[in-house]
């Protein structure tokens, strides 16, 4: 329906993109808000002056050719990177206090709820399926290093809470078949289902996909698109995702947002992103005649 | 658990190594591979669950056996105090290699711990060449200590290690550990800390090889740093074999490395003549060893232990594996 409105708005508008920012101004509607961020190595200027906000409970999609500057976003938000200038802010809740990023250690990030898979899967090989979920949750462990040492009671009482929650997010991605096997020499397939299963693990408020698709034939394609959508039904969280496949971008992301050379392109719904004439020239290059 | 009661029981057995009549040189070489099996723990703790690379364990074990000597002998203070000390100060070097580590990894972090070790062996020669613990001074509780009590003692330090060890292998620990080796860029995204965890794999190899040192001095109780190879980086050397042998990611597969390369020497190889005109054969014999186990079983001597276990657990159970997808 929204769509329909927004290509009708579309319409009228010429070739205009309409100005989503404007539309909803509410405090604390924004998990994410990136204000005029800067990622320079030396002269590469590979994020310069972004800005952008993610509603609460949307998926939203970066897009851009190669090297537009999608996974240094990521980065940036995620702390792996320390944006040149610019802050992203986050609030957890609608009620939250905004938290700037750049003020967290990159460890400390996923205490707050974001959490990311990485665009060449980086499961740890030599631990089980199960133990790689299970790491996941480490922080959710109070056990002291004494009660580890000396494997005290306390530490089994919580080793079987995380357990049975790795093994219902296992048997939700239909991986409780892998659970013993050793994530080293796993289809490349399932390994991404366990990147995707371990940000589950932590109770994530916001789950940034790095290209998700990348690797997949279609078939599991599809069922990726199902499962973001089924993520964010059953765990009500927000998911920021790049991806190459235009299709499933399309078909999942409620807004899109198009970058070229760390620059804003285009902001808007699939409809509007597919229609807007910078983007094809992005993608397709300038028309010659 | 059922790993902790083998381990138990394991130990049980070493203890009563000299009540069953076995020489007194096989038990002493059975004391001295155990207190190499200890620095070998540790180090295999740092090399297969931290990933790090140190040739630094004859320096701490310098730390140690110093530390038994000035306490135990010059101030005449009991054996509880000299570990006590021995412990505090490891563990205060060990945090400082292990901020290093966070910095400089892989070949480097080896040579500047070796410089490190060498560094510190200097520092034991100026101070005092041959240090010595006389057999009246040594006392427990009171009593009168001898070379079995120490090597009780020995054996159970060497149980409680392992034991400590083990669980914290296998505990949330453990495998944060192995995700910082394996991809430290995942393990940031999941909340785990570099640093802490790098610093807590050097304390722990760190406080090893100290205590190990401690263990030596009290049971050969004469050493001449000058001269020994104890402290210099054949010991480091060795004991990487020993875990490289073993199987750096199974504590008794690299115990097993450890009497390979020490047990062997000590109660066989010294009595062959050849050997002991030509004790640089000896070295070759683990180089020799060192390559076919890296060229043909990367895991180790643990590595051929499980592929065996699996194929005897295949032959009794008759099932086909592949059939599980």
């Amino acid at each position: 329906m929204n769509r329909e409105v927004a290509s009708i708005n579309l319409q009228n508008a010429g070739s205009e993109i309409i100005d989503t920012k404007a539309q909803t101004e509410v405090a604390g509607s924004n998990i994410i808000e990136v204000e005029n961020l800067c990622m320079y190595f030396g002269g590469i200027k590979a994020v310069d002056g972004l800005s952008f906000e993610v509603r609460r409970g949307e998926i939203f999609g970066l897009i851009g050719p190669n090297g537009a500057g999608k996974t240094t976003v990521f980065n940036c938000i995620t702390q792996f990177y320390r944006p040149t200038s610019g802050r992203v802010l986050y609030r957890s809740t609608p009620e939250a206090e905004a938290v700037d990023l750049s003020t967290v250690k990159i460890h400390d990030v996923s205490t707050l709820g974001i959490v990311r898979t990485f665009q060449n899967v980086e499961v740890v090989p030599e631990l089980s399926v199960l133990d790689n979920l299970r790491i996941a949750a480490y922080r959710s462990y109070t056990s002291s290093i004494l009660t580890q040492m000396l494997h005290l009671p306390k530490l089994r009482r919580e080793e079987d809470k995380v357990t049975a929650k790795a093994m219902e997010v296992l048997e939700f991605l239909g991986l409780t078949l892998y659970k013993d096997f050793y994530a080293h020499g796993l289809p490349y397939g399932i390994l991404k289902k366990v990147e995707i299963a371990r940000t589950l693990m932590s109770d994530p408020k916001l789950i940034i996909l790095d290209e998700p698709a990348a690797g997949l034939n279609d078939t599991e394609t599809e069922e990726l698109i199902g499962i973001i959508g089924q993520i964010q039904e059953k765990y009500g969280c927000t998911i920021l995702l790049v991806e190459h496949d235009m299709g499933l971008v399309m078909k999942v992301c409620n807004r899109i947002l198009a970058i070229s050379f760390g620059k804003h392109l285009a902001l808007g719904t699939p409809e509007e992103i597919q229609a807007s004439p910078e983007v094809q020239r992005a993608y397709l290059g300038e028309e010659e005649d | 658990m059922k790993k902790n009661y083998i381990t138990i029981a394991a130990g049980l057995m070493l203890a009563a190594l000299p009540f069953v009549g076995l020489s007194s040189s096989v038990v002493f070489a059975m004391g001295t591979t155990l207190i190499f099996a200890v620095m070998t723990i540790g180090f295999s703790f740092l090399m297969g669950y931290g990933g790090l690379a140190s040739l630094g364990t004859a320096g701490f074990v310098g730390v140690g056996a110093y530390i038994a000597y000035f306490v135990v002998e010059v101030y005449k203070l009991p054996i509880s105090v000299a570990f006590l000390i021995t412990v505090a100060i490891s563990l205060v070097m060990g945090v400082l290699v292990g901020f290093i580590s966070l910095r400089i990894e892989g070949i480097y972090l080896a040579l500047l711990t070796l410089g490190l070790s060498e560094i510190l062996r200097n520092t034991f020669v100026s101070i005092k060449a041959t240090i010595k613990i006389n057999t009246s001074t040594l006392k427990m509780l009171g009593m009168p200590v001898g070379e079995l009590h120490i090597y009780l003692l020995i054996v159970a330090v060497f149980i409680v290690l392992m034991l400590i060890t083990t669980n914290l292998i296998n505990s949330p620990i453990g495998r944060a550990l192995i995700s910082v080796k394996n991809s430290p860029s995942a393990a940031q995204a999941m909340g785990i800390s570099l640093l802490k965890h790098r610093v807590l794999a050097f304390v722990v190899s760190t406080v090893f090889a100290a205590v190990a040192g401690l263990l030596y001095m009290l049971y050969v109780r004469n050493i001449t740093t000058s001269s020994t190879q104890l402290f210099s980086i054949i010991t480091s050397l060795n004991i990487l074999g020993a875990a490289v042998i073993g199987g750096a990611k199974s504590l008794w597969g690299s115990t097993f490395g450890t009497f390979l390369i020490y047990g062997i020497q000590s109660m066989f190889l010294s009595k062959i003549k050849f050997f002991v005109q030509n004790p640089a054969f000896i070295t070759m014999l683990t180089g020799v060893l060192i390559i076919i186990i890296v060229m043909f079983y990367p895991g180790g001597l643990a590595q051929i232990a499980m592929t065996l276990k699996y194929k005897i657990k295949n032959l009794s159970k008759k099932t086909n594996v592949g059939g599980a997808l």
